[in-house]
């Protein structure tokens, strides 16, 4: 499957979704609350590859609710 | 936890064209797909086979080589489903595609179950009493 996507990639760069097009992403598909605030997402997306160039969908999400719900 | 992602004629349609103002979103859904299977998640796309014919999407044509490459698994429409399909037809008038896509929904096994779809109010109908998470493109 991922072989499908890179060659897709490869073909149709415009294609290619950015960190905070699959955080969004994961986040629908898993009916996260956050689903509906996609530009809080794509913020998170932005500062956590800052420091974690690494970082994927799902740690995005987690990140953003993180900055959403900050401790008390 | 199992989950299952269904696509509607919209989504089949924006996945296959590169043009499509929804296709990178559409393939943001599958990549996301991809890398939980890599970690071995239970997680599969499908998409019932009246939804494949409304969307044209015809497996040995070159066209759709994208989308055949993603390991999206069909559905048929069996006997068990062709009557509740039926049966979410006659209630709520809803086009052959979506009632096969209720159906799916209503049989299906997995824990979890989301819908890529262009019609969110279409798919909660024929959703009947199954909890579904519903992703508007």
């Amino acid at each position: 499957m991922q072989a499908a996507l890179d060659d897709h990639y490869e073909r149709h760069p415009d294609a290619r979704p950015n960190l905070g097009d699959l955080a969004v992403a994961a986040a629908e598909l898993d009916g996260h609350p956050l689903a509906h605030e996609p530009g809080r997402i794509r913020q998170a997306a932005a500062e956590i590859v800052e420091s974690h160039p690494d970082a994927g969908p799902d740690d995005v999400v987690l990140w953003a609710e993180a900055r959403a719900h900050p401790a008390a | 936890m199992s989950q299952v992602v269904l696509l509607d004629n919209e989504a089949v349609r924006a996945l296959r064209n590169p043009t499509h103002p929804r296709h990178r979103r559409v393939v943001a859904h599958a990549q996301v797909v991809a890398q939980r299977k890599r970690r071995a998640a239970t997680i599969e796309v499908a998409v019932p086979s009246a939804v494949r014919v409304e969307a044209g999407w015809d497996r040995t044509a070159s066209a759709w080589a994208f989308p055949n490459r993603l390991r999206i698994t069909d559905i048929p429409l069996d006997s068990v489903h062709a009557n509740t399909a039926a049966s979410i037809r006659n209630r709520t008038g809803v086009p052959v595609a979506d009632a096969h896509l209720g159906a799916v929904i209503q049989s299906e096994p997995a824990d979890r179950i989301t819908v890529v779809t262009s019609d969110p109010d279409d798919m909660r109908l024929v959703a009947g009493h199954r909890q579904i998470i519903v992703v508007a493109i």
